[in-house]
């Protein structure tokens, strides 16, 4: 590796030519059964180091895969093989110091997601050690996190394997999720504020229509009904709270009217109200707008100073005129409408992750639920953008098995009615073929094999694959002894040279030690690494 | 505690009257605050204490200078030297007038009723303790002593120097036991011999004159005693100031600095922190004496503000300036277990602002320890303006301020010289109720403060709430 070597000319990062590929250009030769657009994101040649005391450790040393449309794709191997640092480098979340995203490229949406990655920091090796010191340019890698702002959440969303701790435990759920909400669905959220009409001609008679559905007691249609309502207010979150309201009421259908009406009244935006909620929404569009140009910056492969500098000017010159409103509005509870509309739109994000009290967990606290239960709000509160890619490092881990069920079963759901492409990291084998429609393998920083998830199960190919499907316990053969792959993972400092396996690889060959195998195709969409199988050699 | 799904069975009732979600938290968190005794006592306590503070700062209370005894108009005042060899030269000017003589007493006429100022002549080789001062000229003779000493001696305060305590005028109220109170100004020593030091010890303990709270006396060369109780109720606002101020401004400089360090980290924390253990380092007393030195000594006053707000401000800054490390290391240590946790990498991987992560999940995280220290600190900054004043140190413009702690010093004072000097010769008085009243408002109001903010962080907490 170039950084352990005395500096010299040649950069420790790859000398790849920075194109400017679209995302046709770059999926059609690739793939020859998918249509181009088919893939979401492609991560090419992925390399994160972690610069360490001992030394430089190679966490990923060369990934590559596919995101596609819709699709599920599953990232298994052991404990420290780099799964999670694959997913967090993708975003770059990894904690910087000591990890540091190197190279390759990842482009997602026709951006280039590492674009300026080799101006961010010079490296220099110390002298009689194998430590490299880092020397970050502070302005860049500010840039970069800003640019990545424009990305994370809102088009890669991620969700943890702790749900009880990926939740700040002092504020409510509504709190947390609402603050979701308005950072991504922003726009939506005023506009639909903006355009309430408590005054609309409908509104009492679909009232009526309630009331009358709340005493017949069926609960589909008084939904129904209720949405009803707020569809004549023109308000969706207004529906979601006449439901409520009506099923408070239970058999006092009487006191629905007034309860409703009573409602209604504090929807009515004030001219100073209306004037706040717009200087609100033209922060968030002009942090859209931002996020765009960062987004551009990516694409094209050049700074845009100039354009984010001219935004951040007119951003605050919003934010002195939000200030004002703020600081005039204190008794005109000027944030009151937002608060209501966040509290009853949380409420109906609760209730599309199938959780039964979405009022009462609303406004609970994070150490009230219990570990099933927030994963569905981390699931809600990832899906609340409606992000291409959905990030899911281990999120069954933390749960029990029946609980873990459930939450695979929400995911995929969830997967079809967004229409999101899930990376889901995992080492329980049994979840990747529950779930997943295809399966990488990774070994020791690397993809060693790659396809089909039923194709994979079938036909394992690469003798890590083998090893580890033959480590899982059969119903069908119960008294077989369960083998497991003898010796543990390599150290990642310094790593074996050719294929990382071949120390622990009962096939291993002379060709092994010296260089690392290409990735051939074995089959369709099924490739491997390993010099046992002698396909062609995968185009990437 | 968890409520899955099964657990929660019966749906809250949602009306329509949803009330407003921000003054739902006030309720709930008065709610918690209620069922706390303790913070519930200290509430009380703080809340009496401010309107007393309001009360004293809006009204003249009258608690101080009150003459001994109420007689006829014009006083004898006699100043009496000691320690010059006999037959030297001194003189003492007094109301505009100079007096010399080489006896030892000079004696004044004065009217009843104003405060005095003299001045001692200066006598060459020798220097003279108390060398100027004031004197309330009330119903009684009064009697000063001056002592020359040869060696240039710290002239910090005559009052304060036990030496001259014990030498005492001791012409005050001599009444005969049985005979009736000669006014209400007038307060009898006890067992009515005035040989003793009888004014520094004796002065009405509680209970017996009219005073609530007894007296506080001010050691020698004034005849005059002050109200304790209605010195502590004047003092409350100051008190009362100076601690929540210092305390308050301290954390939140802290908090900002702590913060910025903890979150940035690098050669930023590096830089900040270095700076907090060169601030760390400055004794605090000696900081704020120096600074009081310092500026009042040069400058009279600053930013045109009056001779005590000059004092008072300046006791604030030099406090504050050795205060906000303290915090600073809190909050930094505080931000760098929270900066880690998972719920701000979940923030980061939402896409939320730097500022919004700091704003909204490391700041309100890191703060309950700062809530915990703040509440141990209010009760700690009267000791320490007592403890000013008890090494002697002239805080304040006039020497007898209404301040607790300052009232707390001046007490244990009188108690250091009441045994000293009365136990020695036999008639062991000890005057505690101005040691312990002073004490008693200022241990009322630290533990009332800790309380408070006990209950308040149960009830803010949600983690926390049962």
């Amino acid at each position: 590796m170039a950084i352990s070597e005395p500096p010299s000319t040649e950069s420790p990062l790859p000398s790849e030519p920075r194109d400017r590929a679209g995302i046709e250009d770059l999926a059609a030769p690739a793939d020859s059964t998918a249509p181009p657009d088919d893939v979401v994101l492609e991560v090419q040649d992925l390399r994160t180091y972690f610069f360490t005391y001992d030394g430089v450790v190679k966490a990923l040393d060369g990934v590559t895969f596919k995101i596609r449309r819709g699709e599920t794709t599953g990232l298994v191997g052991e404990t420290g093989c780099g799964k999670s640092v694959t997913a967090f480098s993708i975003t770059r979340l990894i904690s910087d110091p000591p990890g540091r995203v190197m190279g390759g490229r990842i482009t997602f949406a026709g951006a280039n997601l590492l674009w300026d990655l080799e101006h961010e920091a010079r490296f220099v090796p110390v002298k009689g050690t194998k430590r490299v010191k880092v020397k970050r340019s502070f302005r860049r890698v500010m840039a970069a996190t800003e640019r990545l702002a424009a990305v994370r959440g809102k088009s890669i969303a991620t969700i943890f394997q702790e749900p009880t701790q990926a939740m700040n435990p002092i504020f409510s759920i509504a709190d947390q999720l609402g603050e979701a909400l308005l950072l991504h669905r922003g726009i939506e959220i005023f506009d639909a504020l903006l355009a309430v009409t408590p005054d609309d001609p409908e509104v009492p008679a679909a009232i009526e229509e309630l009331v009358t559905t709340a005493r017949d007691g069926n609960r589909e249609r008084l939904r129904a009904a209720a949405l009803r309502v707020g569809d004549a207010v023109h308000l969706p979150s207004f529906g979601i709270q006449a439901f409520y309201i009506a099923r408070a009421a239970g058999t006092d259908t009487e006191s629905i009217r007034p309860d409703i009406e009573h409602a209604m009244r504090r929807l009515r935006v004030s001219g100073f109200q209306k004037g706040f909620l717009r200087s609100q929404r033209r922060l968030i569009g002009l942090q859209d707008e931002t996020n765009k140009v960062h987004m551009d910056e990516m694409r094209e492969g050049k700074s845009m100073g100039a354009a984010l500098r001219h935004i951040r000017r007119q951003r605050r010159r919003e934010r002195t005129a939000r200030f004002y409103y703020g600081v005039r509005g204190v008794h005109a509870r000027v944030n009151r409408p937002l608060k209501e509309e966040l509290f009853w739109r949380t409420v109906g994000t609760l209730e599309g992750v199938s959780i039964a009290n979405p009022v009462q967990v609303a406004r609970g606290y994070p150490h009230e639920l219990s570990g099933g239960m927030l994963q569905r709000v981390m699931i809600a509160m990832a899906l609340s953008a409606e992000p291409a890619i959905l990030l899911a490092d281990e999120p069954t881990t933390a749960l029990d098995v029946t609980i873990q069920a459930q939450i695979l079963e929400l995911m995929r759901e969830l997967k079809h009615r967004v229409g999101t492409s899930i990376l889901l990291i995992t080492h329980d084998l049994a979840v990747i073929a529950e779930v997943a429609d295809r399966v990488c393998v990774m070994y020791a920083g690397v993809i060693v094999e790659q396809g089909p998830v039923r194709d994979i199960f079938a036909r394992p190919l690469h003798p890590y694959a083998q090893g580890l499907l033959a480590s899982i316990p059969r119903v069908d053969q119960p008294n077989k002894e369960l083998s497991s792959i003898p010796g543990s993972v390599p150290d990642l400092i310094d790593p074996p040279s050719g294929c990382r396996f071949h120390p622990r690889c009962p096939y291993a060959m002379p060709i092994c030690k010296e260089t690392r195998p290409p990735m051939t195709v074995e089959g369709p969409e099924h490739t491997v690494a390993c010099y046992l199988y002698k396909g062609p050699v995968a185009s990437e | 505690m968890a409520t899955d799904s099964s657990t929660i069975s019966a749906p809250e009732p949602v009306r329509g009257r949803r009330p407003n979600p921000r003054l739902d938290q006030y309720k709930r968190t008065w709610y918690f605050l209620r069922r706390n005794t303790l913070a519930i006592f200290g509430l009380g306590v703080i809340f009496a204490l401010v309107l007393v503070a309001i009360y004293a700062s809006t009204t003249s209370i009258p608690w101080d200078g009150m003459p001994l005894c109420n007689s006829t108009n014009n006083q004898v005042v006699t100043f009496q030297e000691l320690g010059l060899p006999s037959g030297t030269s001194w003189s003492v000017t007094m109301d505009g007038v100079t007096q010399t003589s080489t006896g030892v007493n000079i004696s004044f006429s004065e009217p009843s009723g104003p405060t005095y100022l003299y001045t001692i002549g200066n006598v060459s080789g020798y220097s003279a303790a108390p060398s100027r001062g004031s004197i309330g000229v009330g119903g009684v003779p009064l009697q000063v002593s001056i002592r020359f000493t040869v060696a240039p001696g710290t002239a910090i305060s005559g009052r304060l120097s036990p030496a001259a305590a014990l030498v005492l005028p001791c012409t005050v109220c001599t009444y005969a036991a049985g005979t009736p109170s000669p006014g209400p100004n007038c307060y009898q020593t006890p067992k009515n011999n005035p040989s003793v030091i009888a004014p520094t010890v004796s002065l009405s303990p509680p209970g017996l004159g009219p005073l609530p709270m007894g007296a506080l006396t001010l050691g020698p060369g004034t005849a005059y005693f002050y109200n304790l109780f209605n010195g502590l109720l004047r003092g409350t606002d100051y008190s009362l100031l100076l601690s929540v101020s210092i305390v308050s401004v301290g954390a939140m400089l802290g908090l900002i600095i702590g913060a910025i360090s903890g979150y940035w980290g690098g050669v930023v924390d590096e830089a900040i922190m270095r700076l907090v253990d060169i601030f760390l380092s400055i004794p605090t007393i000696l900081f704020v004496i120096i600074v009081i030195a310092v500026v009042t000594t040069t400058y009279q006053t600053v930013l045109g503000l009056s001779l005590l707000d000059t004092r008072v401000f300046l006791l604030i800054g030099g406090f504050m300036v050795v205060w906000w490390p303290f915090y600073a290391r809190i909050v930094r240590s505080q931000v760098l277990v929270v900066r880690e946790q998972k719920y701000v990498e979940a923030a980061r991987a939402s896409g939320a602002s730097r500022s919004r992560i700091v704003l909204r999940h490391i700041i309100p995280n890191s703060m309950y320890p700062i809530f915990i220290q703040m509440s141990l600190d209010v009760g700690t900054i009267p000791l320490l303006t007592g403890f000013l004043v008890f090494l002697g140190f002239n805080i304040w413009p006039t020497p007898y301020f209404p301040e607790w702690g300052t009232i707390s010093a001046i007490g244990t004072l009188n108690v250091v010289q009441a045994f000293l000097g009365a136990c020695e010769s036999g008639a062991c008085a000890i005057p505690w109720w101005q040691l312990f009243f002073p004490g008693l408002a200022l241990f009322l109001f630290a533990i009332s403060v800790n309380f408070l903010s006990d209950g308040l962080r149960d009830a803010l907490d949600p983690r926390l709430r049962r």
